[in-house]
Protein backbone atom coordinates (compact mmCIF):
# COMPACT_ATOMS: atom_id res chain seq x y z
CA UNK A 1 0.00 0.00 0.00
CA UNK A 2 1.44 3.16 -0.70
CA UNK A 3 2.09 5.68 1.56
CA UNK A 4 2.72 9.67 1.08
CA UNK A 5 3.81 12.27 3.73
CA UNK A 6 1.31 14.57 5.59
CA UNK A 7 1.92 18.00 7.71
CA UNK A 8 -0.39 17.68 10.40
CA UNK A 9 -1.48 21.01 12.26
CA UNK A 10 -2.90 20.14 15.39
CA UNK A 11 -4.31 22.02 18.07
CA UNK A 12 -3.08 21.66 21.91
CA UNK A 13 -4.56 23.26 24.35
CA UNK A 14 -3.10 22.68 27.74
CA UNK A 15 -6.36 22.62 29.67
CA UNK A 16 -10.28 23.87 29.39
CA UNK A 17 -9.01 27.56 30.72
CA UNK A 18 -5.21 27.72 28.86
CA UNK A 19 -5.49 29.47 25.48
CA UNK A 20 -4.34 26.85 22.61
CA UNK A 21 -2.66 27.08 19.33
CA UNK A 22 -1.36 24.99 16.26
CA UNK A 23 1.65 22.40 16.48
CA UNK A 24 2.95 20.75 13.64
CA UNK A 25 3.96 17.50 12.82
CA UNK A 26 5.18 15.54 10.30
CA UNK A 27 3.80 12.41 9.38
CA UNK A 28 5.83 10.63 6.43
CA UNK A 29 3.76 7.13 6.80
CA UNK A 30 0.78 8.25 6.18
CA UNK A 31 -1.72 6.23 3.60
CA UNK A 32 -5.12 6.44 2.26
CA UNK A 33 -6.64 3.64 4.21
CA UNK A 34 -5.56 5.51 8.03
CA UNK A 35 -8.52 6.83 9.66
CA UNK A 36 -8.31 10.13 10.79
CA UNK A 37 -7.66 8.93 14.74
CA UNK A 38 -5.01 6.48 13.39
CA UNK A 39 -3.42 9.16 12.15
CA UNK A 40 -3.57 11.07 15.75
CA UNK A 41 -2.74 7.38 17.44
CA UNK A 42 0.62 7.90 14.76
CA UNK A 43 1.39 11.00 15.76
CA UNK A 44 0.75 9.88 19.36
CA UNK A 45 3.53 7.30 19.12
CA UNK A 46 5.97 9.99 17.56
CA UNK A 47 5.57 11.90 20.41
CA UNK A 48 5.64 8.90 23.51
CA UNK A 49 8.77 7.86 21.28
CA UNK A 50 10.46 11.36 22.17
CA UNK A 51 8.92 11.47 25.62
CA UNK A 52 6.28 14.30 24.99
CA UNK A 53 2.89 14.70 25.99
CA UNK A 54 0.62 13.20 23.86
CA UNK A 55 -2.48 14.42 22.19
CA UNK A 56 -5.72 14.22 23.86
CA UNK A 57 -8.97 13.15 21.93
CA UNK A 58 -11.92 11.45 22.08
CA UNK A 59 -12.11 7.53 21.53
CA UNK A 60 -14.49 5.29 21.52
CA UNK A 61 -15.64 2.11 19.54
CA UNK A 62 -14.11 2.94 16.79
CA UNK A 63 -16.68 1.56 14.60
CA UNK A 64 -18.88 4.80 13.95
CA UNK A 65 -21.61 3.71 16.35
CA UNK A 66 -20.39 4.95 19.99
CA UNK A 67 -20.36 8.80 19.44
CA UNK A 68 -17.60 9.75 21.47
CA UNK A 69 -14.85 10.59 18.94
CA UNK A 70 -15.06 13.73 16.55
CA UNK A 71 -12.40 16.27 15.57
CA UNK A 72 -12.64 19.05 12.77
CA UNK A 73 -10.55 18.47 9.78
CA UNK A 74 -9.72 21.64 7.69
CA UNK A 75 -13.01 23.19 9.05
CA UNK A 76 -15.30 19.94 8.39
CA UNK A 77 -16.52 18.35 11.65
CA UNK A 78 -15.44 14.56 11.68
CA UNK A 79 -13.48 14.54 8.67
CA UNK A 80 -13.29 15.11 4.57
CA UNK A 81 -15.79 11.97 4.06
CA UNK A 82 -19.56 12.83 4.35
CA UNK A 83 -21.97 10.75 7.16
CA UNK A 84 -18.79 9.01 8.80
CA UNK A 85 -17.58 9.63 12.29
CA UNK A 86 -13.54 10.57 12.83
CA UNK A 87 -12.92 6.80 13.38
CA UNK A 88 -14.59 5.61 10.33
CA UNK A 89 -13.15 9.28 7.97
CA UNK A 90 -10.40 7.89 5.55
CA UNK A 91 -7.14 10.32 4.45
CA UNK A 92 -8.54 8.90 0.59
CA UNK A 93 -9.20 12.94 -0.29
CA UNK A 94 -5.81 13.99 0.05
CA UNK A 95 -2.09 13.76 -1.33
CA UNK A 96 1.41 13.47 -0.69
CA UNK A 97 2.89 16.56 0.51
CA UNK A 98 -0.64 17.97 1.26
CA UNK A 99 -1.06 20.11 4.99
CA UNK A 100 -4.03 18.94 7.20
CA UNK A 101 -5.52 20.89 10.21
CA UNK A 102 -7.02 19.40 12.87
CA UNK A 103 -9.27 21.14 15.44
CA UNK A 104 -11.54 20.06 18.39
CA UNK A 105 -15.09 19.97 17.56
CA UNK A 106 -16.01 23.85 17.82
CA UNK A 107 -19.03 25.12 19.28
CA UNK A 108 -20.00 27.35 22.45
CA UNK A 109 -22.06 23.96 23.85
CA UNK A 110 -18.72 22.18 23.72
CA UNK A 111 -16.19 23.64 25.61
CA UNK A 112 -12.82 21.67 25.00
CA UNK A 113 -11.15 20.15 27.52
CA UNK A 114 -8.06 19.48 26.83
CA UNK A 115 -6.38 19.45 22.90
CA UNK A 116 -8.83 17.99 20.73
CA UNK A 117 -11.31 16.24 23.26
CA UNK A 118 -14.41 18.58 24.38
CA UNK A 119 -17.59 18.32 26.83
CA UNK A 120 -20.67 16.77 25.48
CA UNK A 121 -22.96 17.52 28.13
CA UNK A 122 -24.67 19.93 26.76
CA UNK A 123 -26.40 17.21 24.82
CA UNK A 124 -26.81 15.07 28.12
CA UNK A 125 -28.64 18.39 29.93
CA UNK A 126 -30.86 18.80 26.77
CA UNK A 127 -31.67 14.82 27.22
CA UNK A 128 -31.94 14.76 30.82
CA UNK A 129 -34.44 17.96 30.45
CA UNK A 130 -36.90 15.05 28.59
CA UNK A 131 -36.85 12.17 31.25
CA UNK A 132 -33.07 11.00 30.68
CA UNK A 133 -34.18 6.96 29.73
CA UNK A 134 -36.86 8.02 27.93
CA UNK A 135 -34.99 10.92 25.76
CA UNK A 136 -31.85 8.28 25.05
CA UNK A 137 -34.76 5.53 24.29
CA UNK A 138 -36.01 8.29 21.66
CA UNK A 139 -32.59 9.13 20.24
CA UNK A 140 -31.89 5.21 19.82
CA UNK A 141 -34.87 4.74 17.77
CA UNK A 142 -34.18 7.96 15.76
CA UNK A 143 -30.77 6.71 14.97
CA UNK A 144 -28.85 9.24 16.72
CA UNK A 145 -25.72 8.76 18.16
CA UNK A 146 -25.55 12.11 19.97
CA UNK A 147 -21.83 12.88 18.94
CA UNK A 148 -22.30 16.59 18.49
CA UNK A 149 -21.22 16.70 15.24
CA UNK A 150 -24.35 18.76 13.84
CA UNK A 151 -23.78 21.58 16.76
CA UNK A 152 -20.25 21.64 15.29
CA UNK A 153 -20.81 21.73 11.54
CA UNK A 154 -23.14 24.44 12.18
CA UNK A 155 -22.12 27.95 11.98
CA UNK A 156 -25.16 29.10 14.39
CA UNK A 157 -23.96 26.43 16.97
CA UNK A 158 -27.41 24.73 16.39
CA UNK A 159 -28.26 21.38 17.19
CA UNK A 160 -31.32 20.91 15.68
CA UNK A 161 -30.67 17.62 14.61
CA UNK A 162 -30.37 16.35 17.22
CA UNK A 163 -33.06 17.97 18.89
CA UNK A 164 -35.11 17.68 15.67
CA UNK A 165 -34.56 13.76 16.03
CA UNK A 166 -35.41 13.45 19.98
CA UNK A 167 -38.65 15.39 19.31
CA UNK A 168 -39.65 13.39 16.28
CA UNK A 169 -39.15 9.99 18.14
CA UNK A 170 -40.45 11.11 22.06
CA UNK A 171 -44.32 12.00 20.96
CA UNK A 172 -44.46 7.82 20.52
CA UNK A 173 -43.04 6.75 24.02
CA UNK A 174 -45.65 9.44 25.70
CA UNK A 175 -48.31 7.94 27.75
CA UNK A 176 -50.81 10.80 26.94
CA UNK A 177 -50.82 14.17 24.92
CA UNK A 178 -50.04 15.49 28.27
CA UNK A 179 -46.95 13.91 28.72
CA UNK A 180 -45.20 14.64 25.32
CA UNK A 181 -46.36 18.21 25.23
CA UNK A 182 -44.60 18.63 28.85
CA UNK A 183 -41.84 16.59 27.42
CA UNK A 184 -41.26 18.44 24.92
CA UNK A 185 -41.66 21.71 26.32
CA UNK A 186 -38.97 20.91 28.46
CA UNK A 187 -36.57 19.64 25.74
CA UNK A 188 -37.35 22.96 23.65
CA UNK A 189 -36.31 25.42 26.53
CA UNK A 190 -33.66 23.26 27.14
CA UNK A 191 -32.41 23.40 23.78
CA UNK A 192 -32.95 26.92 23.63
CA UNK A 193 -30.71 27.34 26.44
CA UNK A 194 -27.50 25.39 24.88
CA UNK A 195 -27.79 25.97 21.06
CA UNK A 196 -28.80 28.52 18.34
CA UNK A 197 -30.77 29.07 15.61
CA UNK A 198 -31.33 26.52 12.62
CA UNK A 199 -31.11 28.25 9.65
CA UNK A 200 -31.74 25.20 7.54
CA UNK A 201 -27.98 24.83 5.64
CA UNK A 202 -27.63 21.56 6.32
CA UNK A 203 -24.27 21.42 7.14
CA UNK A 204 -25.26 18.71 9.90
CA UNK A 205 -27.04 16.15 7.73
CA UNK A 206 -23.73 16.23 5.27
CA UNK A 207 -21.70 15.20 8.66
CA UNK A 208 -23.88 13.04 10.85
CA UNK A 209 -22.36 9.65 11.11
CA UNK A 210 -25.83 7.99 11.34
CA UNK A 211 -27.23 9.53 8.06
CA UNK A 212 -30.09 11.42 9.80
CA UNK A 213 -32.28 13.58 7.53
CA UNK A 214 -33.03 17.51 6.99
CA UNK A 215 -36.64 16.09 7.71
CA UNK A 216 -35.76 16.15 11.40
CA UNK A 217 -35.23 19.48 11.75
CA UNK A 218 -38.63 20.68 11.25
CA UNK A 219 -39.98 18.59 14.12
CA UNK A 220 -38.39 21.30 16.41
CA UNK A 221 -41.15 23.94 15.08
CA UNK A 222 -43.82 21.45 14.85
CA UNK A 223 -43.76 20.33 18.29
CA UNK A 224 -43.46 24.41 19.68
CA UNK A 225 -46.53 24.87 17.47
CA UNK A 226 -48.30 22.18 19.05
CA UNK A 227 -47.63 23.34 22.41
CA UNK A 228 -48.79 26.63 21.98
CA UNK A 229 -51.67 26.21 20.57
CA UNK A 230 -53.69 24.21 22.83
CA UNK A 231 -55.29 20.70 20.71
CA UNK A 232 -58.76 21.35 19.30
CA UNK A 233 -59.47 17.84 18.53
CA UNK A 234 -58.02 14.96 20.94
CA UNK A 235 -55.44 13.42 19.30
CA UNK A 236 -53.72 9.69 19.54
CA UNK A 237 -51.39 10.31 22.79
CA UNK B 1 6.14 1.64 11.81
CA UNK B 2 6.82 4.47 13.30
CA UNK B 3 10.33 4.75 12.81
CA UNK B 4 10.18 8.18 11.31
CA UNK B 5 11.27 11.07 14.42
CA UNK B 6 8.54 13.42 15.37
CA UNK B 7 9.05 17.14 14.03
CA UNK B 8 7.23 19.20 16.49
CA UNK B 9 8.01 22.21 13.47
CA UNK B 10 7.23 25.14 15.57
CA UNK B 11 6.94 25.67 19.39
CA UNK B 12 2.97 26.35 19.70
CA UNK B 13 2.01 29.24 18.11
CA UNK B 14 0.68 32.57 20.17
CA UNK B 15 -3.13 31.86 20.25
CA UNK B 16 -5.08 32.97 17.20
CA UNK B 17 -8.39 34.24 17.99
CA UNK B 18 -9.66 31.26 16.90
CA UNK B 19 -10.76 29.56 19.69
CA UNK B 20 -11.18 32.77 21.96
CA UNK B 21 -15.05 32.80 22.76
CA UNK B 22 -16.81 36.01 21.63
CA UNK B 23 -17.19 38.54 24.06
CA UNK B 24 -20.47 38.27 25.65
CA UNK B 25 -22.75 39.91 23.57
CA UNK B 26 -24.84 42.37 25.02
CA UNK B 27 -28.96 41.40 25.57
CA UNK B 28 -30.49 43.02 22.79
CA UNK B 29 -33.00 45.17 24.61
CA UNK B 30 -36.37 44.21 24.31
CA UNK B 31 -39.25 46.24 25.01
CA UNK B 32 -40.87 45.63 28.55
CA UNK B 33 -44.47 45.06 26.58
CA UNK B 34 -42.91 42.23 24.76
CA UNK B 35 -42.20 38.84 25.76
CA UNK B 36 -38.87 37.40 26.02
CA UNK B 37 -39.09 35.81 22.58
CA UNK B 38 -37.80 32.17 21.92
CA UNK B 39 -35.70 31.56 18.94
CA UNK B 40 -38.40 29.33 17.47
CA UNK B 41 -40.65 32.41 17.51
CA UNK B 42 -38.46 34.60 16.21
CA UNK B 43 -37.97 32.20 13.47
CA UNK B 44 -41.65 31.96 12.52
CA UNK B 45 -41.89 35.81 12.49
CA UNK B 46 -39.04 35.41 9.84
CA UNK B 47 -40.93 32.69 8.27
CA UNK B 48 -44.17 34.90 8.15
CA UNK B 49 -42.46 38.26 6.96
CA UNK B 50 -40.57 35.74 4.52
CA UNK B 51 -43.53 34.58 3.05
CA UNK B 52 -45.31 37.95 2.68
CA UNK B 53 -42.13 39.22 0.76
CA UNK B 54 -41.84 35.85 -1.12
CA UNK B 55 -45.53 36.72 -3.04
CA UNK B 56 -44.79 40.09 -3.18
CA UNK B 57 -42.15 40.49 -5.28
CA UNK B 58 -44.07 37.57 -7.72
CA UNK B 59 -46.63 39.63 -7.85
CA UNK B 60 -44.09 42.59 -8.36
CA UNK B 61 -42.10 40.96 -11.30
CA UNK B 62 -45.84 39.91 -13.08
CA UNK B 63 -46.04 43.82 -12.77
CA UNK B 64 -43.01 45.04 -13.70
CA UNK B 65 -43.57 42.38 -17.46
CA UNK B 66 -46.33 44.94 -18.53
CA UNK B 67 -43.43 47.15 -19.42
CA UNK B 68 -43.66 44.94 -22.49
CA UNK B 69 -47.18 46.11 -23.63
CA UNK B 70 -45.95 50.11 -23.76
CA UNK B 71 -45.58 52.97 -22.09
CA UNK B 72 -49.32 53.34 -22.24
CA UNK B 73 -50.42 50.10 -20.65
CA UNK B 74 -47.84 50.22 -18.27
CA UNK B 75 -48.87 53.42 -16.92
CA UNK B 76 -52.30 52.80 -17.09
CA UNK B 77 -50.75 50.23 -14.39
CA UNK B 78 -49.30 52.40 -12.26
CA UNK B 79 -52.23 54.51 -12.19
CA UNK B 80 -54.72 51.77 -11.33
CA UNK B 81 -52.63 50.41 -8.04
CA UNK B 82 -53.14 54.23 -7.13
CA UNK B 83 -57.22 54.35 -7.78
CA UNK B 84 -57.42 50.00 -6.97
CA UNK B 85 -60.72 49.66 -4.86
CA UNK B 86 -62.31 53.34 -6.26
CA UNK B 87 -64.58 54.25 -6.12
CA UNK B 88 -65.55 52.66 -2.73
CA UNK B 89 -62.17 53.44 -1.35
CA UNK B 90 -60.55 56.81 -1.30
CA UNK B 91 -57.10 57.10 -3.72
CA UNK B 92 -54.03 55.25 -2.47
CA UNK B 93 -55.78 53.19 -0.35
CA UNK B 94 -54.79 49.61 -1.61
CA UNK B 95 -51.31 50.99 -2.30
CA UNK B 96 -50.69 52.71 1.06
CA UNK B 97 -51.69 49.41 3.08
CA UNK B 98 -49.63 47.43 0.80
CA UNK B 99 -47.03 49.48 1.73
CA UNK B 100 -47.75 49.39 5.38
CA UNK B 101 -47.52 45.60 5.62
CA UNK B 102 -44.35 45.56 3.56
CA UNK B 103 -43.17 47.97 5.83
CA UNK B 104 -44.18 46.18 8.90
CA UNK B 105 -42.50 42.73 7.96
CA UNK B 106 -39.56 44.39 7.33
CA UNK B 107 -39.20 46.03 10.45
CA UNK B 108 -39.91 41.88 11.45
CA UNK B 109 -37.83 40.43 9.34
CA UNK B 110 -34.82 42.50 9.59
CA UNK B 111 -35.72 42.78 13.60
CA UNK B 112 -35.50 38.99 13.98
CA UNK B 113 -32.69 38.12 11.75
CA UNK B 114 -30.37 40.92 13.83
CA UNK B 115 -31.33 38.80 17.48
CA UNK B 116 -30.94 35.40 15.61
CA UNK B 117 -28.14 36.50 14.37
CA UNK B 118 -26.53 37.51 17.53
CA UNK B 119 -27.63 33.98 19.23
CA UNK B 120 -25.89 32.36 16.55
CA UNK B 121 -22.94 34.04 16.68
CA UNK B 122 -22.95 33.71 20.59
CA UNK B 123 -23.33 29.83 20.29
CA UNK B 124 -21.04 28.93 17.70
CA UNK B 125 -18.34 30.45 20.02
CA UNK B 126 -15.90 31.52 17.73
CA UNK B 127 -15.12 34.34 15.59
CA UNK B 128 -14.00 32.25 12.80
CA UNK B 129 -11.05 33.42 11.09
CA UNK B 130 -11.33 31.74 7.77
CA UNK B 131 -10.15 28.22 7.86
CA UNK B 132 -8.39 26.14 5.54
CA UNK B 133 -9.64 25.09 2.06
CA UNK B 134 -12.18 22.68 2.70
CA UNK B 135 -11.16 19.30 1.46
CA UNK B 136 -11.26 17.60 -1.72
CA UNK B 137 -14.83 16.96 -2.29
CA UNK B 138 -16.08 18.81 0.40
CA UNK B 139 -15.82 22.37 -1.54
CA UNK B 140 -18.62 24.23 -2.09
CA UNK B 141 -19.48 25.91 -5.70
CA UNK B 142 -19.94 29.39 -5.62
CA UNK B 143 -24.26 28.93 -6.27
CA UNK B 144 -23.55 27.04 -3.16
CA UNK B 145 -21.76 29.33 -1.11
CA UNK B 146 -24.04 32.28 -2.17
CA UNK B 147 -27.74 30.67 -1.47
CA UNK B 148 -26.73 29.74 1.86
CA UNK B 149 -25.09 33.59 2.61
CA UNK B 150 -29.06 34.67 3.70
CA UNK B 151 -27.52 37.45 5.18
CA UNK B 152 -25.13 38.83 2.93
CA UNK B 153 -28.05 38.05 0.18
CA UNK B 154 -30.58 39.68 2.51
CA UNK B 155 -27.96 43.22 3.08
CA UNK B 156 -28.04 43.34 -1.09
CA UNK B 157 -31.38 43.31 -1.06
CA UNK B 158 -31.94 45.97 1.64
CA UNK B 159 -29.37 48.26 0.37
CA UNK B 160 -31.12 47.86 -3.13
CA UNK B 161 -34.75 47.94 -1.70
CA UNK B 162 -33.66 51.35 -0.23
CA UNK B 163 -32.56 52.47 -3.68
CA UNK B 164 -35.16 51.59 -5.63
CA UNK B 165 -37.33 53.49 -3.78
CA UNK B 166 -35.12 56.72 -3.67
CA UNK B 167 -35.41 55.79 -8.01
CA UNK B 168 -37.96 54.91 -9.00
CA UNK B 169 -40.59 56.11 -6.24
CA UNK B 170 -39.09 59.14 -4.60
CA UNK B 171 -37.17 59.94 -7.30
CA UNK B 172 -34.76 61.46 -5.17
CA UNK B 173 -31.59 62.75 -7.09
CA UNK B 174 -28.72 61.12 -7.72
CA UNK B 175 -30.45 58.05 -7.00
CA UNK B 176 -32.96 58.35 -9.91
CA UNK B 177 -32.27 59.64 -13.73
CA UNK B 178 -32.10 63.53 -13.98
CA UNK B 179 -35.34 63.82 -15.92
CA UNK B 180 -37.43 61.63 -13.36
CA UNK B 181 -41.28 63.23 -13.60
CA UNK B 182 -43.93 61.44 -11.35
CA UNK B 183 -46.54 59.82 -12.58
CA UNK B 184 -44.68 58.25 -15.85
CA UNK B 185 -43.78 55.14 -14.35
CA UNK B 186 -42.45 53.71 -18.05
CA UNK B 187 -40.14 56.91 -19.16
CA UNK B 188 -38.62 56.93 -15.26
CA UNK B 189 -37.90 53.29 -15.91
CA UNK B 190 -36.03 53.43 -19.01
CA UNK B 191 -34.42 56.29 -18.04
CA UNK B 192 -33.38 54.32 -14.78
CA UNK B 193 -32.39 51.66 -16.62
CA UNK B 194 -30.97 52.94 -19.11
CA UNK B 195 -27.88 53.78 -16.82
CA UNK B 196 -25.22 50.92 -17.21
CA UNK B 197 -24.32 50.46 -14.11
CA UNK B 198 -28.13 50.82 -12.51
CA UNK B 199 -28.97 47.91 -14.63
CA UNK B 200 -25.57 45.99 -13.26
CA UNK B 201 -26.70 46.65 -10.16
CA UNK B 202 -30.72 45.46 -10.48
CA UNK B 203 -29.09 41.76 -12.16
CA UNK B 204 -26.84 41.56 -9.14
CA UNK B 205 -29.39 42.21 -7.04
CA UNK B 206 -31.97 39.50 -9.12
CA UNK B 207 -28.80 37.06 -8.45
CA UNK B 208 -28.73 38.01 -4.45
CA UNK B 209 -32.90 37.95 -4.15
CA UNK B 210 -33.06 33.93 -6.41
CA UNK B 211 -30.51 33.11 -4.12
CA UNK B 212 -32.21 33.95 -0.99
CA UNK B 213 -35.31 32.93 -2.04
CA UNK B 214 -34.54 29.69 -3.62
CA UNK B 215 -32.64 28.89 0.51
CA UNK B 216 -35.57 30.97 2.27
CA UNK B 217 -38.92 29.63 0.54
CA UNK B 218 -37.87 25.59 1.77
CA UNK B 219 -36.42 27.45 4.95
CA UNK B 220 -40.41 28.93 6.07
CA UNK B 221 -41.34 25.60 5.46
CA UNK B 222 -39.04 24.10 8.01
CA UNK B 223 -40.09 26.98 10.52
CA UNK B 224 -43.24 26.39 10.66
CA UNK B 225 -42.86 22.86 10.53
CA UNK B 226 -44.97 21.34 8.11
CA UNK B 227 -40.97 20.30 6.57
CA UNK B 228 -41.25 16.66 7.97
CA UNK B 229 -41.78 15.24 4.81
CA UNK B 230 -38.77 13.89 2.85
CA UNK B 231 -40.91 13.86 -0.77
CA UNK B 232 -42.74 16.98 0.08
CA UNK B 233 -39.26 19.15 1.07
CA UNK B 234 -37.56 17.79 -2.33
CA UNK B 235 -40.75 18.98 -4.55
CA UNK B 236 -40.54 22.43 -2.22
CA UNK B 237 -37.03 22.40 -3.13
CA UNK B 238 -38.00 21.75 -6.61
CA UNK B 239 -40.51 24.46 -6.80
CA UNK B 240 -38.77 27.25 -4.83
CA UNK B 241 -35.65 26.66 -6.98
CA UNK B 242 -38.10 27.27 -10.06
CA UNK B 243 -39.39 30.14 -8.23
CA UNK B 244 -36.54 32.38 -7.17
CA UNK B 245 -35.51 31.60 -11.29
CA UNK B 246 -38.51 33.18 -12.89
CA UNK B 247 -38.76 36.22 -10.83
CA UNK B 248 -34.99 36.75 -11.26
CA UNK B 249 -35.28 35.72 -14.65
CA UNK B 250 -38.39 37.78 -15.37
CA UNK B 251 -37.06 40.76 -13.92
CA UNK B 252 -33.75 40.82 -15.08
CA UNK B 253 -34.75 40.74 -18.90
CA UNK B 254 -35.86 44.45 -18.51
CA UNK B 255 -32.26 46.06 -17.68
CA UNK B 256 -31.01 43.91 -20.84
CA UNK B 257 -34.43 45.32 -22.75
CA UNK B 258 -33.59 48.72 -22.34
CA UNK B 259 -30.22 48.27 -22.45
CA UNK B 260 -30.39 46.59 -26.19
CA UNK B 261 -33.27 49.40 -26.60
CA UNK B 262 -35.91 46.48 -27.41
CA UNK B 263 -37.69 48.58 -24.68
CA UNK B 264 -37.56 52.47 -25.12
Amino acid sequence: MSTFSLTVDVWRQPSPDDPGGFTTYDVPDAGPDMTVLELLDRINAQLEAAGEEPVAFDDGCREGVCGKCGVTVDGVAHGPERNAASCMQHLGAYRDGDRVRIEPLRAASLPVKQDLSVDKKALRRVAKAGKFPVAMKALANGGCISCGACISSCPNGSGQLFVGTMLRELPPLAKNDDERRDRSAKVLAAAEDEFGPCSLLGDCVEVCPAGLPVENLSAVARENLRNRFPRRAPEGG
Amino acid sequence: MSSSPTTPATAPRPAPSRRRPLPELPRIAVPAALPELSTTDLKLGMAGSGAVFSGYVLVHMLGNLKVYQGAEKFDAYAEFLRTAGAPVLPRGTVLWTARGVLSACLVVHVGAAGVLTARAWRANGTLLARGPRRPRGRRRSPWEVLRRSMRSTGGVLGLFTAFHVLDLTLGARPAAARDFAHGSAYANLVASLSRPPVALAYAVSMAALAAHLVHGIPEIANDVGVGCDRRFQRRLRIAANAFGAVVAAGNTTIPVAVLTRAVR
